[in-house]
C-alpha cells in the first residue's frame, strides 16, 4: 500500500484512527497499531512479511544476548549485525553482485531474479541501530518481541523513513500521550504532505518522465532544454515526493502520539554541499555518521584518514539507495564534493563566495546530482549528459520542449517556491500579526481550519485523476 | 484578547472536527458499492473489476494491489474528482497549445521511394498466422452492452478500438501526429503482396492508406518541429513496397488540396464524410469510374461530438470549446444494412445512422454500424451482380457509403473482429473487388498483419 492512494487514506488510515481514538489502554493501542502496520506491510505480499519478523527475531534476540551476558556482548553484536547485513545484501544485493562477477569473469552463467522486499532498507538499518544502541548501553534492550516487532513495521515509516531509532520512539511506544493541540498540528501535516504528493510530486512526475523516461532514442533526440528541464522536474519530484512521505509519516505520528524527527529541512536552499546534506534524508546521514564514520574514527585522525572515512560513508550511502553502479557513483559524487568544500575550498574561502552564487553553484551541482541518480543504464545517462551540453546536435529546444514548459510554467514556478520555507515564513507572519490584530486572528483562525480540509479535496482530486503513482524510494 | 484562550481551543475543536468529518464522508462513500460504477463514459473503458482472491495472489501481493486499483477506479465520485482535477490542471500553465505524447521511439527515417524494390511475401507467416488469429478472434469477448435508448442500442465502447496516438493542440483543434517506422511498414508491404499471391487471380485487390490529420492539416515546418514523419513520403513508399498488381489508392494530394475545408474533425482522430469522398474520388480514378458529385446526396447533421482527441488529452478545455459536428451524406441506392456484432447477434441498421441521442463521444458511429465482424447493404438499384468487400478498421466507415451506389452487393468486415476470409466471400458471395481501406498508423505497422494474412489466406 502507499499513502497517496484513496484506498489508504478513505479506508486504512480512517480505521486506523478509529482504532487509536477508541482503544483507551496504550496496550490495546500497541496491538491494534501492530495489526495495522502488519497488514499494511503485507499489502505488498505476506510473504515479505515472513522477512520482516525473521530480521525482527535476530535483533530482539541479539539485543537480549547483548544484556544479559555483557562478557560475550561483542561477539552477539557482531553475529546480530553480520546476519542482518547479510540478509539485506542476498535480497538487495545479491543479483548485483552476481551480475559483476559475471561481468568479470564469466561464471555464474544464471543470475537469480530476487524480488526486493519493500521497505528492507529502512527496516534492517532500523533494526541494526537498536541493536548497537543496545550494545553502547544508550537504550534498554526490549524484552517483549511483539513490541519491537512493532517498532520495526510501524507503518508510518516501515517503508518510506524516516529511520527512525528506537530509543528516540520508546517513551511512546510504552506510554502514550495525545493532546489537541498535537492531533491539530499533525492534521496540518499529514494534509499537507499528501497534497504534496498527490498535486505536486505527481505533477513533476509527469513533467519529468515526458521528456526524460523514454527509450534510448527518443532521449538521444532530445535538446539540451529537454534535458535541462527533465533534470529540473525531476530535481522537483524527487524532493516533494520523499519529504511528502515524511511530512505524512510525522503528521500521522503526532495524531497517534508519535513523534519522529524531521527528516527534511528546505534542502535546497542549501549555500553549501555539506549544507545540503545536514538537510537531505537527515535521519540516514545521522545514521551513517553514528554508526560508521564514527566508529571508523570520524573527524578526529589525519586528513586522510579522514578522506578514508568519507569515502566509506559516501560509497554506502550510494550503495544504500540502489543495487546499481550509479548509485555508487552519485555517493562517491558527492564524497568528492564535500572533500573539496572541506579540505580544499576551507571555510574561509567559502565564506568570501557570495552566498546568491554558492546557491546557485550547489543547486547546479545537485541537479547533475539527480540526472546521475535517475538513469542506472550508463549509455542512457552518458546520452543525457551529453544532450546537456548540447553535444548531440539537437539545438537548445524544440516544439515539444517548449510546449512542455509553456503548459506546467505556473505549476513548476509554484514548485520552485514550495521547495522552500516562503509558505512556512507568510504562516509565522499571519501567526504573529493575529496575537495583535483582530482580523489577522480570524484570517488566521479560517486558514487553520479550511486548509486540511482543502487539500484533502485536492488531493483526491488528483489522486483519483492519476493512475500515476510513482515512488521513488521505493526500491529501497 | 483575553477569550483567546477559549477561541484557541474552539478553532482547534472546529479544525480536528472538520477534517475528521470530511475523512469520514469519503470512508463512508466509498463504502457504498453499489454506486460503484461499472464502465466510464469518458475514458471509453471498463473500469477495473474486483480482484480474484487465489493463493498466489494473496502471496504475492497482486490480489492486494488488485483491490488498491478497485477501489480507486470505482470509486462512486471518481468522475467528479477527476473533473476536479482537469480544472486544477488547466491552470498549471498557458494551455492553448499542447502536445500529448502517446508514442513509445523516435521515428525512423523513410527511405526514398524511387530505390525501393517489391516485398518479398512471406508465405511461412500464414499457417501461424492463420491458427493464431483464429484463436484470438474466438477469444475476444463482447465488452458491456451499455443501456438501449429509443430502442437502438447505443454506440458501443470501443474496448479494442484505437486510442489516438500522439496529439498535437492548437487553436483549439487536434492533429493526430504521425511516426514511422520502417520494420511495421515492410511487414505489411510484404503481407499485402502474400495476400496478393494468394487471391489475386480471384479479385481485383485495392490499397487505400488514409493519412492522419496532422500530416494533411498541419504545415510541414510545425511536423518538422515535432519530428514527425512524412506522410506522404511514408505512403509512397509503402506503395512502391507492394506488387505492382495490387492497386494503390494514393489519396493524400486531393486531401491536402481541399485541407480548407472540414475533412477531419478537430476532437478526434478520424475524418470525416467529406474526407472520405476525397478519397473515394481518387478511388473512382483508380477503378475507372465517374464519382457522383456531393449534391447528389442527402445531407444529415448531427453536432456536439468530442471525440478520442478529447478523452485522450484529459478533457482539453481547448476541445471542449470547439465541439465538431458530424455531417453525413446519405447513399441513395439504398440506407439499409444488415451486420452482424461481436456477440453474434445479427441486426438490422442504416448505413449512415441518425446518432443525435448518443453518447457525445460516440458519434463518430454514425457511419457503416461501427466496427463489426460482419456488414452487408444490398444496392437493388444495381443489378449487374457487382460486389465488393472491404477489408478495414474505423477509418473505413466513413468511406463505405460513397461506395454503396457503385455495386449491388456491399460487404464490410473489420480487420480486427472479422471471422471470414476473402476466399470464403468469393465462394458464397461472389466478390470482384476488394479494398483495404486502413489509417496509416495501420498500414505501417506490425499490428494487424496477423489478420489481414488469415484473412487474405
Amino acid at each position: 500500500m502507499v499513502f497517496s492512494s484513496l484506498l489508504f487514506v478513505f479506508v486504512f488510515l480512517f480505521a486506523n484512527l478509529c482504532s487509536q481514538i477508541w482503544i483507551k489502554t496504550t496496550r490495546g493501542k500497541n496491538i491494534a497499531m501492530l495489526v495495522f502496520s502488519l497488514v499494511f506491510y503485507s499489502w505488498s505480499g505476506p510473504r515479505y512479511l515472513v522477512l520482516l519478523a525473521g530480521m525482527t527475531l535476530i535483533c530482539w534476540a541479539g539485543a537480549l544476548a547483548i544484556e544479559r551476558w555483557p562478557r560475550y556482548a561483542k561477539a552477539a553484536l557482531t553475529a546480530t549485525v553480520a546476519l542482518c547485513l547479510t540478509i539485506l545484501g542476498i535480497f538487495k544485493y545479491l543479483g548485483f553482485v552476481l551480475t559483476n562477477f559475471q561481468h568479470l569473469f564469466g561464471v555464474p552463467t544464471v543470475i537469480p531474479q530476487i524480488l526486493l522486499p519493500i521497505g528492507i532498507s529502512f527496516y534492517t538499518f532500523q533494526l541494526l541501530s537498536y541493536v548497537v544502541d543496545v550494545y553502547r548501553g544508550e537504550v534498554e534492550a526490549q524484552p517483549t518481541y511483539w513490541l519491537l516487532l512493532l517498532y520495526a513495521s510501524l507503518f508510518h515509516q516501515c517503508i518510506a523513513g524516516p529511520i527512525v531509532r528506537y530509543r528516540d520512539v520508546r517513551d511512546d511506544i510504552l506510554t502514550r500521550r495525545v493532546t489537541p493541540g498535537e492531533i491539530s498540528a499533525g492534521i496540518t501535516r499529514f494534509t499537507v504532505g499528501l497534497a504534496k504528493k498527490a498535486v505536486l510530486a505527481n505533477g513533476c512526475a509527469a513533467v519529468a518522465d515526458s521528456l526524460l523516461e523514454t527509450t534510448a532514442d527518443q532521449l538521444a533526440a532530445l535538446p539540451a532544454m529537454g534535458v535541462l528541464l527533465g533534470a529540473i522536474a525531476f530535481t522537483l519530484q524527487i524532493y516533494l515526493d520523499f519529504s511528502a512521505y515524511s511530512d505524512m509519516a510525522v503528521g500521522m505520528g503526532l495524531m497517534c502520539g508519535f513523534h519522529y524527527k524531521e527528516n527534511f529541512n528546505y534542502p535546497y536552499i542549501s549555500d553549501s554541499i555539506a549544507e545540503f546534506w545536514r538537510r537531505w534524508h537527515i535521519s540516514l546521514s545521522t545514521f551513517f555518521r553514528d554508526y560508521v564514520y564514527i566508529p571508523l574514527g570520524g573527524n578526529r585522525c589525519s586528513v586522510r584518514r579522514q578522506i578514508f572515512n568519507l569515502f566509506v560513508v559516501w560509497a554506502l550511502t550510494g550503495l544504500w539507495h540502489g543495487a546499481s553502479w550509479n548509485f555508487v557513483i552519485w555517493g562517491l559524487y558527492y564524497g568528492v564534493l564535500i572533500c573539496l568544500e572541506r579540505f580544499v575550498l576551507g571555510q574561509d574561502r567559502m565564506a568570501r563566495i557570495p552566498n546568491a552564487l554558492r546557491h546557485v553553484i550547489v543547486m547546479a551541482l545537485v541537479v547533475l546530482g539527480w540526472l546521475i541518480f535517475k538513469f542506472t543504464d550508463f549509455g542512457m545517462l552518458g546520452t543525457a549528459l551529453k544532450g546537456l551540453i548540447g553535444l548531440n546536435h539537437n539545438g537548445f529546444t524544440n516544439m515539444t520542449v517548449g510546449l512542455t514548459l509553456k503548459n506546467n510554467i505556473f505549476f513548476l514556478l509554484f514548485c520552485c517556491v514550495a521547495v522552500t520555507p516562503l509558505g512556512k515564513k507568510l504562516r509565522n507572519i499571519l501567526g504573529n500579526l493575529a496575537k495583535r490584530n483582530q482580523i489577522c486572528y480570524w484570517i488566521n483562525a479560517a486558514w487553520d481550519v479550511a486548509h486540511p480540509v482543502v487539500l484533502l479535496i485536492i488531493s483526491a482530486m488528483a489522486l483519483a485523476g492519476n493512475s500515476y503513482n510513482p515512488f521513488l524510494y521505493f526500491r529501497f | 484578547m483575553k477569550n483567546r484562550k477559549k477561541y484557541n481551543g474552539l478553532i482547534r475543536m472546529i479544525k480536528i472536527v472538520a477534517a475528521a468529518g470530511l475523512l469520514t464522508l469519503f470512508f463512508v462513500i466509498g463504502l457504498i458499492w453499489f454506486a460503484r460504477p461499472k464502465t466510464s463514459a469518458v475514458e471509453k473503458r471498463t473500469l477495473t473489476e474486483f480482484p480474484k482472491l487465489t493463493w498466489s495472489s494473496f502471496w504475492d501481493g497482486s490480489f492486494f494491489s488488485g483491490v488498491d486499483t478497485w477501489y480507486a477506479d470505482t470509486y462512486p465520485l471518481r468522475e467528479a474528482l477527476i473533473s476536479g482535477d482537469q480544472a486544477l490542471e488547466s491552470h498549471y500553465g498557458l494551455r492553448g497549445d499542447q502536445i500529448v505524447n502517446n508514442n513509445d521511439r523516435a521515428a525512423d527515417d523513410i527511405p526514398d521511394a524511387s530505390t525501393i524494390t517489391p516485398a518479398v511475401a512471406d508465405p511461412d507467416a500464414a499457417s501461424s498466422a492463420a491458427s493464431s488469429s483464429a484463436e484470438a478472434a474466438a477469444s475476444s469477448q463482447a465488452e458491456p452492452e451499455p443501456e438501449p435508448e429509443e430502442n437502438l442500442p447505443d454506440g458501443t465502447i470501443d474496448e479494442l478500438g484505437e486510442k489516438a496516438g500522439s496529439i498535437y493542440i492548437t487553436k483549439n483543434a487536434g492533429y493526430g501526429i504521425y511516426y514511422f517506422y520502417q520494420e511495421g511498414a515492410d511487414t505489411f508491404a510484404s503481407t499485402v503482396n502474400q495476400v496478393y499471391q494468394n487471391v489475386g487471380d480471384l479479385v481485383d485487390l485495392y490499397v487505400m492508406i488514409i493519412p492522419i490529420s496532422g500530416g494533411v492539416m498541419l504545415d510541414e515546418r510545425v511536423q518538422e518541429d515535432m519530428q514527425a514523419s512524412d506522410q506522404a513520403k511514408a505512403i509512397e513508399y509503402l506503395y512502391a513496397r507492394m506488387d505492382p498488381g495490387v492497386h494503390t489508392v494514393s489519396i493524400f494530394d486531393n486531401l491536402k488540396k481541399h485541407n480548407a475545408e472540414y475533412i477531419y474533425f478537430h476532437t478526434d482522430h478520424h475524418w470525416t464524410a467529406l474526407g472520405a469522398y476525397y478519397a473515394y474520388q481518387m478511388f473512382c480514378q483508380e477503378k475507372g469510374i465517374e464519382p457522383h458529385t456531393l449534391d447528389e446526396f442527402e445531407q444529415v447533421e448531427y453536432d456536439n461530438f468530442l471525440g478520442s482527441f478529447y478523452s485522450s488529452s484529459n478533457q482539453s478545455p481547448a476541445l471542449a470549446a470547439n465541439p465538431d459536428t458530424v455531417v453525413g451524406y446519405v447513399p441513395n441506392g439504398t440506407n439499409l444494412m444488415t451486420m452482424r456484432e461481436r456477440s453474434g447477434n445479427e441486426l438490422n441498421w442504416r448505413i449512415v445512422n441518425d446518432v443525435s441521442n448518443y453518447r457525445s463521444g460516440e458519434k463518430y458511429s454514425c457511419f457503416a454500424g461501427g466496427d463489426n465482424p460482419w456488414s452487408y447493404a444490398h444496392n437493388e438499384t444495381i443489378t449487374d451482380g457487382s460486389a465488393v468487400v472491404v477489408i478495414k478498421d474505423s477509418f473505413g466507415n466513413a468511406f463505405i457509403p460513397w461506395l454503396v451506389d457503385h455495386y449491388e452487393h456491399i460487404y464490410w468486415i473489420d480487420i480486427r473482429y472479422t471471422t471470414n476470409t476473402i476466399r470464403q466471400m468469393v465462394q458464397e458471395n461472389g466478390i470482384q473487388d476488394v479494398v483495404i481501406a486502413l489509417n496509416i498508423d495501420n498500414g505501417t505497422s506490425k499490428a494487424l498483419t496477423d489478420e489481414l494474412l488469415r484473412i487474405g489466406s
